[in-house]
């Protein structure tokens, strides 16, 4: 078997100068962050060192959030438009909405551990939080299940409108910490008048731009591959619709499917 | 010297959010470079 020549030469890649670039200054931001988080942050009076979790659980649980907002955006503009590349948009964002989410739970529950005392409680963020989490599992399955007429637009319509719904359940986990009694503090770094000390902060704002990037990072990566797992499954589509046409007899029929 | 409270779950925290970012990266990129070759060059808009 002989290596496509793309692939011995390197070039067949979903990166792009512009991501190596990227990818390049996010690798650097994340040691920068390292430094900021662990050397030259101080401790909290009443958290002590806990309180260097804050700087990738808050930047995590923030760049989801934007995340599901993509999504959602993509999926009202897919059932707009019904182009490809919102389709493709929409699953990009939220396949790496997943991973910032479960990063944002992981990292919460041992932050809980230490603060609170235990990794889980039916506190009313991280339920909202765990509500959105499977929500967006439940999209990313609903893309890959056929219809029962296999219509792919009524698979995309019915995928799209649980997009819609993620955006609404962020706004949940937003403001439940206002809405009901919770165990996480109410808003600290969205007031004019943040209450947190300035190294602290910077090293927050460094977290939230660093993860943000890596964000962009990935879903730049992860766009190009759906867009070409989309091209190879619609080519694959066509073949095998025209090898059963060529074994009923039938002739091809011209265009695409 | 540095000493750190709760050392355990900062590092369990910090450990595995960047484990699992790197192991996405990783998976991403390399499923890209294997679909990527399947696709003619001029498909590849961005390369």
């Amino acid at each position: 078997m002989t290596t496509p020549p793309d692939v011995a030469s390197g070039r067949a890649t979903t990166g792009s100068p512009g991501t190596r670039v990227l990818g390049g200054l996010t690798l650097a931001g994340l040691a920068l962050l390292l430094g900021y988080s662990f050397l030259w942050s101080p401790a909290d009076i009443a958290q002590q060192d806990a309180v260097r979790l804050m700087y990738v659980h808050v930047p995590t649980s923030i760049v989801a959030f934007t995340a599901c907002f993509i999504t959602t955006f993509a999926s009202a503009m897919w059932l707009r438009r019904k182009s490809d590349g919102w389709w493709v948009l929409g699953a990009a964002s939220a396949e790496v909405a997943v991973v910032f989410t479960g990063v944002c739970l992981l990292t919460g529950s041992i932050w809980g551990r230490i603060t609170w005392g235990t990794y889980w409680d039916w506190d009313p963020r991280i339920t909202s939080t765990t509500m959105l989490f499977i929500l967006l599992i439940g999209y990313l399955a609903l893309r890959r299940i056929d219809s029962e007429a296999g219509d792919p637009a009524q698979r995309g319509a019915r995928s799209a409108i649980v997009g819609l719904l993620l955006f609404p359940n962020v706004m949940i986990v937003h403001f439940s910490v206002d809405w009901w009694r919770s165990l996480h503090q109410t808003a600290t770094i969205t007031r004019l008048d943040p209450t947190i000390e300035g190294t602290m902060l910077f090293t927050l704002m460094l977290g939230i731009v660093v993860f943000s990037m890596l964000f962009v990072w990935l879903l730049i990566h992860r766009f190009r591959l759906s867009w070409i797992e989309e091209r190879l499954g619609s080519t694959g589509l066509d073949a095998a619709i025209g090898e059963r046409r060529a074994e009923a007899g039938v002739p091809a029929m011209g265009g695409t499917v | 010297m540095l000493a750190f409270t709760h050392v355990g779950f900062l590092a369990a925290g910090w450990g595995i959010s960047l484990a699992v970012f790197g192991a996405y990266a990783l998976r991403t990129v390399r499923r890209g470079r294997s679909l990527a070759a399947q696709i003619p060059p001029e498909a590849r808009r961005w390369s």
